[in-house]
């Protein structure tokens, strides 16, 4: 009922009813990566989509499955000879206005202690 | 006044005019980079290069040549100068591309950057780019003291620097040697230059070769926020403009002001402002025991007023050489209104009285009147150290035209030659009986002027008498000279702080049986002073204070804040605006260009939230309604920039010459230029002062 709700009036909630629909009606399930995103293409293989698991987030697609969602490559990053760069990091969704966003040192929302700089003043100190 | 075609129109100038300044008056700009209004003429630069119709075929320095000097038509037409034809266009590339041959391409790093003549004029007059293919020259850098940085590689020698250390310092110490390629400007030796007025190089170096060393790479010019302000590192109140950043005082520069400074200003005053990021005071302190803990403002304001309740009218006030006029008029009324007239602003032993005309205590030629001037007579003051632009302006005078000075006092250099009248007050008493041999080239001067250093008629170690009879005596000599006429009043009295005039304008001075700095602080010691109030006081002496609560309001932790009970936190000069009267008597204000640091406030507001927790309130709630009724007791502080004379016959009445003088030599009370008051001797800069000019010393031995 909840899901049902929510893909009724937000559409910040994994999927609308128009995707739910679409997906069920034209949507053939390619794969899942490793944060439970599911991905969909329709059935001549023209158009590609997400259904996200959770917020909608574009930045929680993997660089794998970007490429993929892009059209940059048709290779789906769980077929076998799929190559990831050895340099690629774990991905990371942006944390921006979540609690793992990034604050500068000194920045209130971390210690709220800067560094000390030029334009500071020299307090006198009694002795 | 002779007639002259600029680019084809016809002006009328005076004929000592240069065609520069006919051009000028035609509305033509011409560049320069050697040429400055107030030094002599090098023409050296040749970038105000014009054309003349009918003289030589090649262009004329502009800066140099005289308007009398061009030959009229053949018949009799005005001559005529070009300011913007091929030929002068042609000119000006030409000499750009000649002086940017050895001049680095640096500008990214270069503190000049974004104020530099070069900079401009390469933009406005000159070629894309340069046919010069060799190797450009290197000089090496010089060492000209902690002040002034040089990248000598970028001098274009113009000779500004060299120009006005000899004729406006009035020092040898910098010169051009070699030709050619080889020409450099040199210190001839590797030392700190001796002047206080060097900081002024820096303004003048139309290019990057000096540049202000503490301000090296630490802002660019269009990131600053200028704020135009007064000076209070001396009592003439140099017109300044205070450049900031954020929270920060970055440098100070000078304005121009020709009834003060012209446009130089000392190097205390320029370099002072390191001063205002050190020692201060930025939370409010209060004793608990032996030591000072730190508070909040309501717990020491409380304590405060406790405390004043107590002390009934056992209160006395002192009131520092940077304080403001509202700050002592609102500490005046605060103590006022507990039933004491313990107030002072004077230093110890000062002749001053609360009853004394303006005339008495203000410098009544005025600074620009000095140049009016056909003699000069000074007595006990160091005008050097104690107020350096008027010293620049009697120097001005005496390079212009025969004016005999005479020194009473210590033999010191002036950068000028006067004659020395002795050192004690017997010279002064001879002066002012007319046996004295000055006293024929005093009276034949038309216009002479009396210059009494306040430390003259302080003299800490003696009695006040001694004070008040050379005042009088000095008086009694400006009248014997012919000075105190209504139509020339030559009688100057030189302070040596910003505050001193405006405090003795509205009556900071005890008065109906009050006690003055000194005897209050006798008194405290005894433990007959319940309170004392230090409003930025540090020049006294402070010790054993023990039986007294002292109370210091201030900026700068200094000697008074160590023996303060209670620090009240205030703004200094950057961060207030306040009415300071000069030595002239001037009234002039300063600006607020930054805020003042931590919880500190500005001192009014302070004495203002003190007289409410003591049931006095005082009738204002905010600076103007201060000022509102500063202004309607002392009408004359709302006229800024200008002088409320002295009354002639009352400053008459004072002179006279005593029967008998305690004999004691004339000293000016300046010990060491650079550490005058608390923000210079927080500053690290002012130190470093002081140290190169006792290793100059030490060298000099």
């Amino acid at each position: 009922m909840k899901q049902f709700l929510a893909e009724l009036f937000i559409w910040w909630h994994k999927q609308t009813l128009s995707i739910g629909l679409r997906t069920w009606l034209k949507g053939r399930h390619v794969g899942t990566d490793e944060f439970g995103n599911k991905y969909y293409t329709d059935k001549k293989n023209k158009k590609r989509w997400v259904v996200y698991d959770g917020i909608v987030e574009a930045s929680a697609i993997p660089p794998g499955w970007h490429g993929w969602m892009h059209y940059r490559t048709d290779i789906l990053p769980n077929e076998e000879n799929y190559q990831p760069h050895k340099w690629e990091k774990p991905h990371i969704a942006n944390p921006t206005g979540t609690r793992n966003a990034y604050h500068p040192k000194g920045s209130l929302l971390r210690d709220g202690k800067r560094a000390k700089i030029s334009a500071d003043y020299e307090a006198w100190k009694p002795e | 006044m002779t007639q002259i075609k600029v680019d084809g129109e016809l002006i009328e100038v005076p004929d000592y005019y240069t065609l520069m300044q006919a051009a000028e008056a035609a509305g033509k700009q011409i560049p320069r980079f050697c040429f400055h209004e107030r030094l002599s003429v090098a023409g050296n630069c040749r970038m105000c290069l014009v054309e003349v119709k009918g003289g030589p075929p090649k262009p004329q320095a502009s800066c140099a040549m005289g308007v009398k000097d061009l030959r009229p038509g053949p018949n009799g037409e005005p001559a005529e100068i070009f300011t913007n034809t091929p030929m002068v266009k042609k000119a000006r590339e030409g000499v750009l591309e000649f002086l940017l041959i050895n001049h680095p391409l640096d500008c990214p790093i270069c503190d000049q950057g974004g104020e530099c003549d070069l900079q401009d004029q390469a933009m406005a007059f000159g070629l894309d780019s340069s046919r010069f293919t060799e190797n450009k020259r290197i000089v090496e850098d010089k060492y000209l003291g902690p002040l002034i940085k040089t990248i000598m590689t970028r001098c274009i020698h113009c000779t500004r620097c060299v120009r006005f250390t000899t004729e406006i310092a009035g020092i040898n110490e910098l010169g051009l040697l070699g030709r050619g390629e080889d020409a450099q400007i040199t210190p001839y030796i590797e030392r700190a230059l001796s002047s206080e007025l060097v900081g002024n190089i820096v303004d003048l170096c139309p290019v990057g070769a000096l540049t202000s060393r503490p301000y090296a790479f630490t802002a660019r010019p269009w990131e600053l926020t200028k704020t135009e302000t007064i000076d209070v590192m001396d009592a003439l109140g140099s017109a300044i403009r205070v450049d900031s950043r954020g929270c920060e005082v970055m440098r100070i520069l000078p304005r121009i002001n020709e009834d003060i400074n012209e446009e130089w200003i000392s190097d205390k005053t320029r370099y002072v402002w390191d001063g205002l990021k050190r020692q201060r005071l930025d939370r409010p302190y209060v004793r608990k025991g032996k030591k000072l803990v730190e508070a909040n403002w309501d717990e020491a304001l409380n304590l405060v007023a406790r405390k004043i309740k107590k002390a009934g009218n056992r209160v006395g006030a002192i009131a520092g050489d940077l304080a403001g006029v509202e700050e002592m008029y609102a500490l005046k009324k605060l103590i006022n209104s507990v039933g004491s007239n313990n107030i002072d602003c004077r230093p110890p032993m000062s002749a001053l009285e609360a009853n004394m005309d303006r005339g008495v205590y203000i410098f009544n030629p005025t600074i620009a009147g000095i140049e009016e001037s056909d003699c000069i007579l000074i007595i006990g003051a160091n005008p050097r150290f104690e107020a350096s632009l008027l010293n620049v302006r009697i120097r001005k005078t005496w390079r212009a035209k025969d004016l005999p000075i005479g020194l009473v006092g210590q033999r010191v250099d002036l950068t000028y030659d006067y004659t020395h009248l002795g050192e004690d007050i017997d010279s002064v008493k001879a002066l002012a009986t007319g046996s004295h041999k000055f006293n024929k080239i005093l009276k034949k001067a038309k216009k002479p002027i009396v210059i009494v250093g306040e430390g003259a008629i302080s003299l800490a170690k003696n009695s006040k008498k001694t004070g008040r009879d050379i005042l009088s005596m000095s008086l009694m000599i400006a009248n014997n000279a012919g000075a105190l006429r209504e139509d020339w009043n030559g009688f100057g009295l030189l302070h040596n702080a910003a505050a001193r005039v405006g405090g003795l304008d509205i009556g900071f001075v005890p008065d109906n049986g009050g006690a003055s700095s000194l005897e209050q602080l006798e008194l405290a010691k005894k433990g007959e002073l319940d309170i004392i109030f230090l409003l930025g006081a540090d020049e006294y002496d402070l010790q054993s204070l023990d039986k007294t609560f002292v109370v210091y309001i201030g900026s700068h932790g200094d000697v008074g804040a160590h023996h303060a009970d209670v620090i009240l936190p205030a703004a200094a000069y950057t961060e207030k605006s306040a009415i300071y009267v000069n030595s002239e008597g001037r009234v002039q204000m300063t600006k607020r260009a930054v805020f003042p640091p931590g919880e500190a406030k500005e001192d009014w507001a302070i004495i203002r939230a003190l007289s409410a927790r003591i049931d006095k309130i005082l009738p204002f709630d905010n600076l103007a309604q201060l000022r509102e009724k500063l202004y309607a007791e002392f009408p004359h502080l709302q006229n800024i920039n200008q002088i409320k004379a002295g009354n002639i016959s009352a400053m008459k009445k004072l002179a006279k010459i005593p029967a008998k003088t305690s004999n004691v030599l004339l000293r000016s009370p300046i010990k060491e230029y650079y550490l005058t008051n608390a923000i210079a001797r927080a500053s690290k800069i002012m130190a470093e002062c002081v140290k190169a000019r006792r290793e100059r010393e030490g060298a000099n031995r």
